[in-house]
C-alpha cells in the first residue's frame, strides 16, 4: 500500500508473462490436419493453374478407338490413359485436371462476391440500425425461407447453362451468411467501450466502422469464407450433375459424374474419379476452414 | 459559492428515460436519470456516487455527448453540449475526455498502443506528422508510468493496471480540460487501484484537470474528490463537500454506502490525511 509511487510498469515484465499467446499462424501450423488440408488445397489450386501443362491430352479430344478404357492397373487398361477414358473416348485424367479450374474459379468468384456484398450490407445494418437494418433483415429472412435448389433450377432453366447465370444463382443466397455474421459482430462492437472512446476523441462514423470495428470482425468472416467455399463447390457440382450448371463444353466434375452414372455397373471409373476429386477438394477446404476457425478463436488461446 | 472557481460543466434538470416494452403493446419508461442538476467547478473533482443502476454512468455518457438526454441541459463553459455539429462538435471532443471502467474492452485489441494513443492527435491535428505524434505518445506513456517501448505492443500484452494507464494516456493525448472517469479503478486489483488513483491525482495537479469521478466506492471518493453527489434511482439524494458527507451523512442510503466500503479504505483514509 505504501509503494504507491508510479514506476514504469511496462518495463517490469516480472508481474505477468508478457505475450504468452502464440500467434494465429503458429497455432494453425501446429494443427497437423489443417496443414495437410492446406497443402492439398494448394495442390488443387496449382493443378487448376497448370492444367494445360500437366494434362496428357486435350480434355475435349475424343479417341474413338479407345472407348471406356479402364484405368491402367485394371485388366484391359494401359498407361496410355492413366485413369481410363469415358464413353466418348476422352482421357479422364485430363478432364479431371481441367475440371478443377471451373470448380475453384466459381468457388473463389462466388465467395468473394458474397463476402463483399454480405459483409458491407451487414456492417451498415448493424451499425446504423433503424430502417436500413429492418429492411435488410426482412429481406434476409425471406431469402432464408427460400429453397436454394428450386431458385437455382428456375434461373438456370430460364437462361440455360451459362457461367454468369450460375454465379448469380450461387451468390443469390450465399451473401446471407456473411450478412448475419457481419451484422451480429458489428452490433456487439458498436456498444463496446473502445468504440465509445473513439467517438469520444472525435472519430467519424466511417472511421469507426472501417478503422475500429472492421479489423475486429475480419477473422470470423475469413473462417466463414473458407467454409462457404466448400459449400459453393458442392452446389456447383450438384447443379452440373443435374445438367443445369456448367455448360457441357467446359469439363466439370459434376457433369462428369452425371455422364458416368449410366454406366456405373460396367465402367465404374468414369463416375468414381471425378466424384473422388469433389470429395477430396471439399474435404480439404472444409478442414482448412475449421483449422482457421480454431486458430482464430480466442477460446483456443491460453 | 461566489468566491469559488466558476463552473466548467453545469448540468440542469437532466433526464434520461429509456423506452421499455411492457407486454405486447404497452410501452413504459425506465427513468434512468430523472432530474439531476450539479456544477463541476474548474480544477476540482466532483464525485458522483451510487449503487449500480442508480444512473450515474448514464449521466456521464450524456455529458460526453455519447447519449442524447430526454430533457434538460448540459453546459460546457456556458454552452450547450448536445446538438453540436462539425467544428463545434470536434472542439468539444478535444476538451472533454473519458476513462472507462473496463480497460479490457476500452482498448481495441487489433490496434497497437501507438495507434491507440495517437488516434486523437491525428483527428485534432495535434503534432506535426506521425513522427512527432509518436514522440509525443512516448512522452505521454512515460508520464503515466509506462515504458516507451509499449508503443509497438498490443493491449493483450499488458495487465489491467497497465491497460488503464494506456487508456489514461489516450484520454490525455488531446490535452483535455475535463475528464469523466467512469469507475476507472473498479475493474482493477486492489493493489493496483491506489496506483491508478495516485496517477489521476498527480495528473490533475500537473494539468489543472477537472474530473467527474463516477464510482460506487466511497473510499475512492474520500481520497480524490472535493465534492460529492450521491445518486439513488436516478435522482441526487444528498450532496456536499467530502468532509460533510463522510462526517455527517444525512441520508440512510449514504450511510449504507459508507458502511459498504471495504477494509482497504482505512489505508486510503490515512493516505489522504497525511
Amino acid at each position: 500500500m505504501a509503494a504507491t509511487q508510479t514506476q514504469p510498469v511496462g518495463a517490469n515484465p516480472g508481474v505477468r508473462p508478457i505475450d504468452a499467446r502464440p500467434g494465429t499462424l503458429k497455432l494453425l501450423l501446429a494443427n497437423r490436419v489443417a496443414v495437410g488440408a492446406g497443402l492439398v488445397t494448394l495442390g488443387f489450386v496449382l493443378v487448376a493453374l497448370l492444367a494445360p501443362m500437366l494434362s496428357p491430352y486435350n480434355p475435349a479430344e475424343q479417341h474413338p478407338e479407345a472407348i471406356r478404357v479402364p484405368p491402367f492397373w485394371s485388366p484391359g487398361g494401359s498407361t496410355r490413359f492413366l485413369l481410363g477414358t469415358d464413353g466418348l473416348g476422352r482421357d479422364l485424367l485430363s478432364r479431371i485436371l481441367f475440371g478443377s479450374r471451373v470448380s475453384i474459379l466459381l468457388g473463389v468468384v462466388v465467395v468473394l462476391l458474397t463476402l463483399v456484398v454480405g459483409a458491407c450490407l451487414g456492417m451498415l445494418a448493424g451499425y446504423y440500425r433503424g430502417w436500413v437494418d429492418t429492411l435488410l433483415s426482412r429481406v434476409v429472412d425471406t431469402l432464408l425461407a427460400f429453397p436454394f435448389l428450386i431458385f437455382a433450377l428456375a434461373i438456370m432453366a430460364v437462361t440455360g447453362p451459362n457461367l454468369v447465370a450460375l454465379v448469380l444463382a450461387l451468390a443469390f443466397k450465399g451473401w446471407v451468411d456473411f450478412f448475419r455474421v457481419a451484422r451480429g459482430d458489428v452490433l456487439a462492437a458498436r456498444e463496446s467501450e473502445y468504440v465509445l472512446a473513439a467517438r469520444g476523441v472525435g472519430a467519424s462514423n466511417a472511421y469507426i466502422l472501417f478503422g475500429e470495428i472492421l479489423p475486429n470482425i475480419v477473422p470470423p468472416l475469413i473462417v466463414l469464407a473458407a467454409l462457404r467455399m466448400a459449400t459453393v463447390i458442392i452446389a456447383e457440382a450438384s447443379l452440373s450433375f443435374l445438367g443445369i450448371g456448367v455448360p457441357p463444353r467446359i469439363p466439370a466434375w459434376g457433369t462428369m459424374v452425371a455422364d458416368g452414372r449410366g454406366s456405373i455397373a460396367t465402367a465404374w471409373w468414369i463416375a468414381t474419379f471425378p466424384g473422388l476429386a469433389i470429395l477430396l477438394l471439399v474435404l480439404s477446404v472444409n478442414l482448412l476452414g475449421e483449422g482457421l476457425r480454431d486458430a482464430l478463436d480466442p477460446r483456443m488461446r491460453r | 459559492m461566489n468566491d469559488a472557481p466558476r463552473a466548467l460543466v453545469s448540468v440542469r434538470a437532466l433526464r434520461k428515460h429509456f423506452p421499455q416494452r411492457d407486454g405486447f403493446f404497452r410501452k413504459t419508461w425506465k427513468k434512468a436519470v430523472d432530474g439531476v442538476s450539479f456544477d463541476v467547478r474548474e480544477g476540482k473533482t466532483l464525485a458522483l456516487v451510487g449503487e449500480s443502476g442508480s444512473g450515474k454512468t448514464t449521466v456521464g455518457l450524456m455529458i460526453l455527448d455519447l447519449l442524447a438526454p430526454t430533457s434538460g441541459e448540459i453546459l460546457y463553459r456556458g454552452e450547450s453540449v448536445s446538438g453540436r455539429r462539425g467544428r463545434d462538435w470536434l472542439a468539444l471532443r478535444r476538451e472533454v475526455q473519458v476513462v472507462f471502467q473496463d480497460p479490457y474492452s476500452s482498448l481495441n485489441a487489433r490496434r497497437n498502443v501507438g495507434e491507440i494513443v495517437t488516434e486523437g492527435m491525428c483527428l485534432h491535428h495535434i503534432g506535426d506528422g506521425p513522427e512527432e505524434r509518436l514522440a509525443m505518445a512516448r512522452e505521454l506513456l512515460e508520464r503515466v508510468g509506462m515504458s516507451a517501448s509499449a508503443l509497438n505492443r498490443y493491449p493483450h500484452e499488458f495487465s489491467g493496471g497497465q491497460r488503464q494507464r494506456i487508456a489514461i494516456a489516450r484520454a490525455l493525448s488531446v490535452r483535455p480540460k475535463f475528464v469523466v472517469c467512469d469507475e476507472p479503478t473498479s475493474a482493477l486489483d486492489v493493489s493496483v487501484q491506489s496506483q491508478i488513483l495516485n496517477l489521476l491525482r498527480r495528473l490533475q495537479r500537473e494539468e489543472g484537470l477537472t474530473y467527474l469521478f463516477i464510482t460506487h466506492n466511497l473510499g475512492v471518493v474520500e481520497y480524490l474528490a472535493d465534492e460529492v453527489c450521491v445518486m439513488e434511482r436516478g435522482v441526487i439524494v444528498e450532496r456536499g463537500s467530502v468532509d460533510a458527507i463522510f462526517d455527517a451523512p444525512r441520508e440512510a442510503y449514504t450511510r449504507r454506502l459508507l458502511d459498504s466500503v471495504p477494509s482497504l479504505d482505512p489505508g486510503l483514509r490515512k493516505l489522504r490525511r497525511v
